[in-house]
């Protein structure tokens, strides 16, 4: 197993897994807390459209995908902010809307099904040290605006009209935010593809969820479940052959199930013992 | 927590002043011609029936809505024009979105110290003392480590206070914020705010249909619907009927207003 060190390409993989696998929750935990999570999702629907202009006009898609997503990053915002649209039924009309442009551009241009794919199902493997610059200067750019809008971020998600009220530049923090969230799925979709992207970005936030008492804690363990998760999924996908995108998703919904059901029955077995304890002192 | 001088007190400057406001949403009128005005150092309830304006006007005046015509003075500024938020505490009727995501105490009333000390600053030594000051004064220090997803109701609620006072504000609005505590829950919710408006000289308006529980706390009541119906002492609210007229139905309080008093009124002024 050790001997894919050896191989370059496999090296990058991994680093770019890794700066990804921090990355993804930590702008996802925010995501969660808003009710937002479909966001990743829509976005990452639109940079299919971003991609196909790429290919298309001979830019680099790596350009043109960060461009749309952050055109619809902002037109979301902008819609759910001063449009006051419901925001499930917002994202879903962006997500079908930037899935339908993308293949009505794909249709229109023939000669680019490869490259396509592998946007769809994400090509770590394939990283050049270019896209591994890339990755990284994005991710400290991302990491950076979410520590320095940490607990503005924080007081939005918990409550926005409290936040508003009580005077915190929402309009500012929110178009960050969404800034750094376009970001983000734009690395993320080099990571696992266009289909996974959210699941790499909600996935890691969920098991965060389930073991944690403080946003704080949630936050951290997010991050650590990420890289978990992206290098796990690397090394199961060497192991048995299959296509990496997919395997660090699905490795991820198995954690999430096993914690579940791990906190599931340490929830029944305290349940039990407090129980017994209040009737000891019941019958006392 | 700042405390007010007795000067200060008697020299009672107003903090909120609102002159002629209207507002509706599009061609429903929720306020109109609302002109009141609020001095430090009072403890104001704010009562009408549902669908008076009581919560749009508390949102007007945290700058949540714009008038659609009048002016709304917060400490001698133009409301538009006001940045000093964190001067105007705010506990929302609704705290439930507390239990949804894991978050401390502690984490929850930090972000009220952030409202005050802005995006450029990280929580200092002092900031951190004003945190535990506001949690120690509403009983929350044995807590403050603990998922408020595991709290009951009535701690949640101090929490949104503990969380608003942490920025140290000098008028706390309230907004039904006693909603879903049982009668002792109540009692102790509303007598910690009078507790804070006598001994630390914490403005307080609580906007609440609750006439019972705060007839014998607050100094005066304002009686919202749609535009203000009265304006003066509590007691005088309930004598008067004015309370029975606006709910048109009989308000009879034990020990303030009885059954007779409160049917007489009501049938008057059907």
């Amino acid at each position: 197993m050790m001997d894919i060190w050896h191989y370059e390409f496999f090296t990058r993989a991994i680093t770019a897994g890794a700066i990804c696998g921090i990355t993804c929750p930590l702008v996802g935990v925010f995501l969660v807390a808003r009710r937002f999570s479909f966001l990743a999702d829509a976005l990452a629907h639109v940079s299919l459209t971003g991609v196909a202009l790429g290919l298309l006009l001979g830019i680099a898609p790596g350009v043109t995908t960060i461009a749309a997503v952050l055109a619809a990053a902002f037109a979301v915002e902008w819609l759910r902010a001063k449009q006051r649209f419901y925001a499930d039924a917002l994202l879903a009309v962006v997500m079908a809307g930037g899935l339908a442009l993308g293949i009505i551009i794909v249709s229109k241009s023939r000669g680019f099904g490869a490259d396509l794919a592998g946007y769809l199902f994400g090509s770590l493997l394939t990283i050049t040290p270019t896209d591994l610059y890339l990755i990284a200067g994005l991710a400290v750019l991302v990491v950076a605006v979410i520590l320095f809008l940490y607990r503005s971020l924080f007081a939005l998600a918990l409550d926005e009209e409290y936040a508003r009220s009580a005077g915190f530049q929402t309009p500012v923090v929110n178009a960050a935010f969404m800034f750094v969230a376009a970001l983000t799925v734009a690395m993320a979709i080099r990571a696992v593809g266009v289909l996974l992207a959210g699941a790499l970005v909600v996935i890691p936030v969920l098991i965060a969820v389930r073991v944690n008492k403080s946003f704080r804690g949630t936050v951290i363990t997010a991050a650590a479940a990420g890289t978990a998760l992206v290098l796990g999924g690397l090394h199961l996908s060497y192991a048995c052959d299959l296509p990496p995108g997919p395997a660090v998703v699905v490795l991820g919904i198995a954690v999430l199930v096993g914690v579940a059901l791990l906190r599931e029955v340490a929830e029944l077995r305290s349940g039990g013992s407090k129980s017994h304890e209040k009737g000891v002192r019941g019958c006392t | 927590m700042r405390s007010y001088s007795r000067e200060e007190h008697l020299t009672a400057e107003h903090l909120i002043r609102i002159k002629g406001v209207d507002f509706g949403f599009g061609r429903n009128r929720v306020l109109e011609n609302i002109n009141l005005e609020i001095r430090r150092g009072d403890f104001l309830a704010v009562l009408g029936p549902n669908g008076a304006g009581k919560t749009t006007l508390l949102k007007l005046i945290l700058g949540l809505y714009q008038p659609g015509a009048g002016v709304i003075e917060l400490f001698g500024v133009e409301g538009s024009r006001f940045r000093e938020r964190h001067r105007i505490g705010y506990v929302p009727q609704k705290t439930g979105a507390f239990g949804e995501f894991p978050a401390t105490v502690w984490e929850i009333v930090a972000t009220g110290r952030t409202a005050r000390i802005g995006l450029w600053r990280g929580l200092g030594v002092e900031d951190r003392e004003k945190i535990r000051a506001a949690l120690s004064a509403l009983g929350l220090e044995e807590l403050a480590h603990r998922p408020v997803g595991a709290l009951s109701g009535g701690q949640r609620q101090r929490v949104a206070i503990a969380r608003a006072l942490a920025a140290e504000p000098e008028v706390l609005l309230l907004d039904e914020a006693a909603e879903g505590l049982d009668a002792a829950g109540e009692d102790s919710f509303y007598g910690l705010l009078e507790r804070f408006n006598r001994e630390q000289g914490l403005t307080v308006v609580l906007v609440t249909h609750d006439i019972g529980a705060v007839s014998r706390r607050v100094k005066k009541v304002v009686c919202l619907n749609r535009c203000i119906v009265f304006e003066g002492p509590p007691q005088e609210c309930l004598e008067n009927g004015k309370l029975s007229a606006l709910y048109r139905m009989p308000v009879y309080i034990p020990g303030v207003v009885n059954r007779r008093q409160g049917r007489r009124t009501a049938r008057s002024r059907r």
